[in-house]
């Protein structure tokens, strides 16, 4: 990003982000997380759904990554008490000139 | 003018031309079929082909314009569009083995205005299963092959509109963007590719995947085909309540070419985690274009993007499982592997969380304005971290080791679903390997204007667009 060096920073907030799935070296060899049986017993139990092949075990795998980025943001923001503020919110931050 | 010589004109010079007596609608589908016939065959980008009546319709075009009868914004100009919007009696398969068959009972409204605009509807393109992967893989129709190399891909979902407008077998295609559905192929294949704001452009009689994100979009050669393109798609529907009432400007209008004193926001660090260098070098000259333009640019560091980055992971994914649901539990099998895999992983969320992701998407969109967004009008990023991967890497199916690299794909542009904010993607550059670089652009809710306004003017100034993979 050297070209940037012309260009002035502004920092808003510091952003700390959970490693990007891309970046882990995953391989079948390397043990399942121990989320996965009881992940797939509950998706069985609640909606029905088998898991269909080997890659739907890796889709629950990889969300040890997201729970982790989860547990990070709690605390983080407070619940809106109004759910179906987007629509609001696309207004208010409208384009000036829209 | 030779069919292949037509069919480097874009879709608003075709129009234009059209309008003014220049060209025939026959002899606008004559060169589309030319094309398909030169080129089909290594792109497989169709698929359904209806030539008759494009030629009949093309037929009724030019006696209409003969007869002087007022012709519509887009007369004449033969398209093809995803196979999941919806014309009554015309089987939809959304690119899938469950809707091979299927024949849905009504007209999406989008089909419905660019009718009304003149444009012929010459059949249907290739997609992701479902619309539901980045790449443009489908194991039901075939793969989506990239124009400029056949080993790589295409990008997805919208596979057959970004290589189908990028081969020159069309002007313009409809596509969606749920996560970057739109731009990811655009970027790939070398064209422009628009999301509109979510809530501009109605969903009526479209293939649903994720009723909180699912955007319509056209696919085509340059920012003006997109500004004319969108001007006949907005607006309010009353079959979409979610669709804005907000009033359609003259987006053509707004293409000056003037861009001075434009202030661009440059987001760090997510949108550059593990770039590569020739993406990295390509979107430091394209804002080096902008700067020369007269923009004015700066870094800045939002912290709401953690948050956004990882809801943006939950919404859709939740979504598409609850509409797949009945299917997952009778014909899992009947889907791609990659496509059961990531519904599966749909049911493992908790309606909390869910519900969470919701909640707070209009705060966030609040914040990510006014960290990232005040004191500027556009927010500028590489439309993918890496160089265009080749189809065997992404293939999921035939190895599912390659599941990071496919979910990484759409990194860069599922955070603009998740804010609902206009977003498009602009060739910028090619990779060493010969491959499109595309340039991500994004404004506030209902910028459109300003977003298409610098595009054209990026445009103007360079030539990525007009590179043909297949002259």
């Amino acid at each position: 990003m050297g070209a940037f060096c012309m260009i002035h920073r502004r920092r808003v907030g510091r952003t700390r982000h959970p490693t990007p799935v891309s970046q882990r070296n995953r391989s079948m060899q390397m043990a399942e997380p121990k989320l996965v049986l009881p992940t797939m017993d509950a998706i069985r139990t609640w909606q029905g759904v088998s898991v269909p092949n080997p890659a739907g075990r890796l889709a629950l795998a990889d969300f040890e990554v997201l729970i982790a980025a989860l547990e990070q943001l709690r605390g983080d923001l407070t619940l809106e008490e109004e759910p179906a503020d987007f629509e609001a919110a696309l207004q208010a931050c409208k384009d000036p000139n829209a | 003018m030779s069919p292949d010589g037509l069919s480097e004109l874009s879709m608003t010079e075709a129009a234009d031309a059209f309008a003014r007596g220049e060209v025939t609608a026959r002899a606008l589908v004559e060169a589309m079929l030319h094309r398909l016939g030169k080129h089909e065959a290594q792109v497989n980008s169709v698929i359904r082909l209806d030539r008759e009546e494009a030629l009949l319709a093309a037929h009724a075009a030019d006696k209409a314009r003969g007869a002087g009868k007022a012709m519509g914004k887009l007369a004449g100009v033969p398209m093809l569009h995803k196979d999941m919007y919806y014309r009554r009696d015309r089987v939809s398969t959304c690119g899938s083995r469950i809707r091979r068959d299927f024949v849905p009972p009504i007209t999406a409204t989008v089909l419905q205005r660019l009718d009304a605009a003149g444009a012929i509807d010459c059949g249907t393109l290739n997609m992701a299963e479902f619309a539901q992967n980045p790449s443009g893989h489908n194991a039901h129709f075939g793969d989506c092959m990239n124009p400029w190399n056949a080993a790589y891909c295409t990008g997805g979902s919208s596979s057959g509109s970004g290589a189908a407008v990028a081969a020159r077998f069309v002007t313009a295609a409809l596509g969606s963007d749920t996560g970057g559905s739109i731009r990811l192929p655009a970027a790939m294949c070398g064209v422009t590719g628009l999301k509109p704001t979510q809530t501009r452009v109605p969903r009526t009689g479209v293939m649903p995947l994720s009723f909180s994100a699912d955007n319509v979009g056209p696919l085509c050669r340059t920012a003006k085909d997109a500004a004319r393109f969108l001007g006949v798609i907005a607006g309010p529907c009353p079959g979409d309540p979610t669709s804005a009432r907000e009033d359609v400007p003259d987006y053509e209008a707004a293409l000056t070419g003037d861009i001075r004193g434009l202030r661009i926001a440059i987001v760090e660090p997510w949108f550059f985690d593990d770039i590569e260098e020739p993406v990295g070098k390509a979107f430091e000259a394209a804002v080096i274009m902008l700067q020369r333009l007269g923009a004015r640019v700066e870094i800045v560091n939002p912290g709401s993007l953690k948050a956004i980055a990882v809801y943006s992971a939950l919404v859709s994914r939740v979504e598409g499982a609850t509409i797949h649901a009945r299917w997952m539990r009778e014909r899992a099998g009947d889907y791609a592997t990659h496509l059961s895999a990531r519904l599966y992983g749909g049911y493992a969320i908790p309606a909390t969380l869910y519900l969470e992701a919701l909640s707070r998407r209009g705060p966030l969109l609040r914040l990510f304005c006014e960290e990232a967004m005040t004191g500027f009008d556009l927010v500028a990023t590489p439309s993918l971290r890496s160089r265009v991967p080749t189809r065997a890497e992404t293939d999921v199916d035939a190895n599912p080791e390659n599941w990071d690299r496919l979910m990484a794909l759409s990194a860069n542009t599922r955070p603009f679903n998740y804010l609902g904010l206009p977003t498009i993607s602009i060739p910028a550059g090619f990779d060493d390997r010969g491959l499109p670089i595309g340039l991500q652009l994004a404004a506030r809710p209902f910028g459109e204007a300003r977003l298409l306004r610098v595009a054209d003017a990026f445009q103007r100034e360079t030539d990525w667009h007009k590179r043909n993979p297949l002259p």
